[in-house]
């Protein structure tokens, strides 16, 4: 049986090369969209410099655009990328037209808490919308149906009745989740990988961990600590860096 | 000795590969000059210039006689190192002094091809090779005795001489392992099966070919007695998937034939299969049998000719078989018992079977198998919930966080600053009410830039300049006693350097029309000249210049040679042809200056890797194009990023900073773990290899 002091011993002789390790940063700043400091890095750390910075910051375009709810101008800048990749990921299509449809009732909402009360006809260029760009593709998927419903019932409530499920939509998580498809499809489109590769290392630590109770193995590696020097992050508490 | 009188039982592929051997062959040669070891080089390479051999040829030895017991040993690529490794340090010393007539029993490292991408095969050759040249020194501190008559009895000694040039390139490691004590049953480095054992079998049967062939050369008196033998090692369990092949090259009268795997427990004197702890696929009927003398209709029967694979999934608890590469689906399932062998059987008089453990080519595609497997596993693996790793980030901010601890730790002081903004940024892209990126307030550390500047030394290939900052900043760091080696390979770097300045300075002055660029590119030495190393505020840097004037005035550094900085200082400066060729050898004369100072420095260091780096390095000096030579590879700039890690790795310990950084440890506690885990259960921890399968494209 293996004492603890010997378990972590064994840890430092699994020490990964630094190259490794810099190759791993590099592959999440660029797939990911970090271009400012992709190039720093390729500086500082000697790896050659991302072949396509400018392809970078087209993707970053596109998802701060998502971001901050501009999904038309979004739409464009994807098709201007090229054109085939909404043609044929009609499901990210249609998530993309549901978030504007969700925009635009958003702003009727914002309203409305505002002034306390809301015209019918305020919510008249959500329905047009609807009807116009996603009632038609409903039909062709179950899934699209239940979003669209779903979306629609966002006029009926008030923002304090609203149940759970439907705030979600409201979430700027989603426009997250979407713009995160949306960047995994372009980079497919070029032939590159989507995912970054320390998605799946953090994930491998989580399962190796479990594996090991799975085997019953007592002696388990200490937690991960991320001691000072970490400012970054959007402005993570600071409860997490004890 | 069975070697004698069984080539024709060489397998094929054994058979080719000693063309291997030959082809590898080296002549021998001391080991006392420079010019030998870069002779050495020479001989391995194919195409040289005629000049190169003016380094005067040793007397050598070219006669080569027939193979004996080639054919295990004949892999020699498995040992990925260069020929000319092994006949360096030794040739001189042991030629003709030990016989070999034991090699077959210690054959050299080999990987079956499944199991290429597995982590515990990885480790396994990693120790074999750690323990060779653990061999290879206390070789070179107790130089065997030239008479030792255990050595030396067999007739081959007429032919010794003969011999040993076969041999030459691995016979005295090889001869050494045999005298060491042998690995036991319980080694826990846990080794793949590689032969029959000579030991574990018994009598009536014939252990041939160096232990990869079995015959049944004696009686049976009753209908269930038998001869079986059993491998050297255990499949072990951390491979996650064991396979092995056994093809039938006579059946003999009956063609009764157990293949399968057994414990230890199970007497040899009876078919694998029948006996409890044993399990096996039977060729008279095709039957299976799991621990018991009545089988189970499985697939087909097999006789002279059929390959059969034997394949132990210790994930699932299944073993299946495969016949001429066919899968005959799962034969036996729940399999929990642990050190199982791979084990054959026979009974009748001319029954003949060879095995292969994985040294040649399978006829199954376990290759697949194995494949899919994994691609399973990290299927499952990429569903893991992150959650609990570092509450209450999610797997975003968790990456973010060791992104940003991991930048901030290594001193990557503008790549921090350049994450931390785009990070920002990407937020405030989904804020409503978006905040102008404000620059944390800057207590940046100062050792950060002490060793980002250190690092940008290094990767510019400057490592005069790296010496002057770190003995500026940290005067004691490399005098530590641990961190000696790293000195030492700095400074074997720099030579690298000179050599590199040497090579373009002797290209520039071959090619007048490529001068200007030849020798402009010496100032990036390799690297994007934009320029960043010196886009400090222009006091800072005078501040420095003057510190490290002082510094280096008033220090008597033997790193720092007044000379070479000169020319390291000149090289940049466009020159004339005429003035190029001078200028090239003064530049050499420093190069051989400075070899010759490092190796008095290190002379006295014995240890292999340290002698053989010096072997290396000196070598490049015997080539006119040094990019093109056998150790070229030195000259890549990409060799200074590991040494500009060490670095600061040592720097970082000195200033009482944990040497990991988060990520890094993160990475190497999932190794572990699975380490662990692989080997407690073979389970699916078996089939993911940390490095290959994340850290790489």
């Amino acid at each position: 049986m293996h004492s603890p002091y010997s378990f972590e011993k064994k840890v430092e002789e699994m020490k990964p090369s630094k190259s490794d390790i810099n190759w791993v940063i590099m592959d999440y700043l660029v797939s990911e969209g970090y271009p400012g400091a992709a190039e720093k890095f390729a500086q500082e750390s000697n790896l050659c410099q991302p072949t396509d910075v400018e392809g970078i910051r087209e993707r970053v375009r596109v998802r701060n655009a998502i971001h901050s709810g501009r999904i038309e101008e979004a739409i464009g800048m994807v098709n201007e990328i090229d054109p085939e990749i909404l043609d044929l990921n009609p499901q990210l299509h249609f998530q993309l037209l549901q978030l504007q449809l969700i925009e635009i009732i958003r702003t009727v909402l914002d309203k409305q808490s505002a002034q306390k009360t809301v015209a019918a006809r305020d919510f008249l260029p959500a329905i047009t919308f609807a009807t116009e760009q996603l009632s038609p593709r409903a039909p062709t998927d179950p899934r699209y149906l239940t979003a669209l419903e779903e979306t629609m019932a966002l006029m009926v409530y008030t923002p304090e009745k609203m149940p759970a499920e439907f705030k979600k939509l409201l979430d700027v998580k989603l426009r997250e989740k979407v713009a995160s498809d949306i960047n995994k499809a372009i980079l497919e489109s070029r032939g590159e990988r989507t995912e970054a590769k320390i998605r799946s290392l953090v994930r491998a630590r989580a399962w190796a961990e479990t594996q090991a109770m799975e085997a019953k193995i007592t002696v388990l590696p200490s937690p991960i600590r991320l001691d000072a020097a970490n400012n970054h992050a959007n402005g993570d508490d600071d409860s997490m860096s004890s | 000795m069975t070697s004698a009188n069984n080539s024709s039982f060489f397998p094929p592929q054994a058979q080719r590969s000693y063309a291997n051997v030959a082809a590898g062959l080296h002549p021998t040669h001391p080991f006392n000059t420079l010019a030998a070891a870069a002779d050495s080089v020479n001989t391995s390479t194919s195409s040289l210039p005629s000049e190169q051999h003016q380094y005067a040829e040793a007397p050598r030895q070219r006669e080569r006689s027939p193979p004996r017991n080639m054919d295990i040993d004949g892999q020699g690529q498995s040992w990925k190192r260069p020929g000319s490794a092994w006949s360096n340090d030794f040739g001189g010393k042991l030629n003709g002094k030990i016989g070999c007539q034991r090699h077959d029993e210690h054959p050299p490292f080999f990987t079956p091809s499944y199991l290429k991408r597995s982590r515990h095969v990885q480790r396994l050759e990693k120790a074999w090779e750690e323990h060779v040249s653990e061999l290879k020194e206390e070789m070179q501190r107790n130089p065997p005795q030239p008479k030792q008559p255990s050595l030396s009895t067999s007739s081959s000694n007429v032919n010794l001489n003969k011999m040993h040039t076969q041999h030459i390139h691995r016979a005295p490691v090889q001869d050494v392992i045999e005298r060491l004590p042998p690995l036991t049953e319980e080694d826990k480095t846990h080794p793949l099966p590689s032969r029959w054992s000579d030991g574990d079998h018994i009598s009536g049967l014939e252990v041939l070919a160096d232990g990869t062939e079995v015959r049944f050369t004696g009686v049976t008196k009753t209908s269930d007695e038998a001869a079986s033998v059993r491998s050297d090692n255990p499949m072990p369990k951390e491979v996650g998937i064991y396979y092995f092949e056994v093809t039938v090259l006579s059946r003999g009268k009956d063609g009764l034939i157990g293949i399968g795997f057994s414990t230890r427990k199970v007497n040899l004197n009876r078919l694998p299969g029948w006996e409890a702890d044993s399990w096996a696929y039977h060729g008279d009927d095709g039957y299976s049998f799991a621990c018991t003398a009545s089988g189970k209709a499985y697939g087909p029967r097999y006789s002279s000719t059929d390959t059969i694979g034997c394949g132990v999934n210790f994930r699932t608890g299944n073993a299946f078989f495969t016949k001429n590469g066919v899968y005959l689906g799962v034969a036996f399932s729940n399999i929990k018992t642990d050190n199982i062998y791979p084990s054959v059987g026979i009974k009748k008089p001319g029954e003949h079977l060879r095995v292969n453990f994985g040294r040649y080519p399978f006829v199954f595609d376990i290759d697949s198998m194995m494949r899919e497997e994994q691609i399973s596993i990290r299927k499952d693996l990429d569903k893991a919930d992150v959650s609990k790793l570092h509450p209450p980030d999610n797997e975003d901010v968790l990456i973010h966080n060791l992104i940003g601890q991991y930048l901030a730790h290594e001193g990557y002081v503008e790549t921090s600053k350049a994450f931390s903004k785009d990070v920002h940024e990407q937020q405030q892209s989904l804020s409503s009410s978006p905040q102008p990126y404000q620059a944390p307030d800057s207590d940046d550390d100062i050792h950060a830039f002490n060793r980002q500047k250190i690092r940008r030394s290094i990767l510019d290939g400057d490592i005069d300049l790296a010496l002057k900052f770190v003995n500026t900043f940290y005067p004691r760091v490399l005098e530590e006693e641990e961190n000696r080696d790293i000195q030492f390979r700095l400074r074997c770097r720099k030579f690298i350097e000179m050599m590199r300045r040497c090579h373009e300075l002797s290209a520039a002055t071959s090619s007048p029309t490529t001068v200007t660029k030849s020798v402009a590119s010496l100032d990036s030495n390799g690297h994007d000249s934009n320029g960043h190393a010196h886009d400090e505020p222009a006091d800072t840097q005078m501040e420095l210049d003057d510190q490290l004037h002082r510094e280096a005035t008033s220090h008597s550094n033997n790193n720092l040679d007044p000379a070479t900085n000169d020319v390291d200082m000149d090289t940049s400066q466009d020159l004339p042809p005429k003035a190029s060729f001078m200028k090239h050898q003064d530049l050499l004369n420093e190069v051989y200056r400075y070899g010759a100072e490092l190796r008095s420095a290190f002379i006295n260091d014995q240890r292999p890797q340290i002698q053989k780096m010096l072997i290396d390095i000196f070598a490049l000096m015997a080539y006119r194009d040094p990019t093109e030579s056998v150790v070229g590879g030195l000259l890549d700039p990409s060799g200074r990023v590991d040494i500009a890690e060490e670095v600061n790795g040592a720097i970082l310990v000195s200033l009482g900073k944990p040497p990991f950084a988060a990520l890094e440890k993160l990475c190497a506690q999932t190794e572990a773990l699975l380490d662990e885990t692989a080997m407690r259960n073979g389970g699916p921890a078996a089939f993911v290899n940390i490095r290959q399968d994340f850290l790489r494209g």
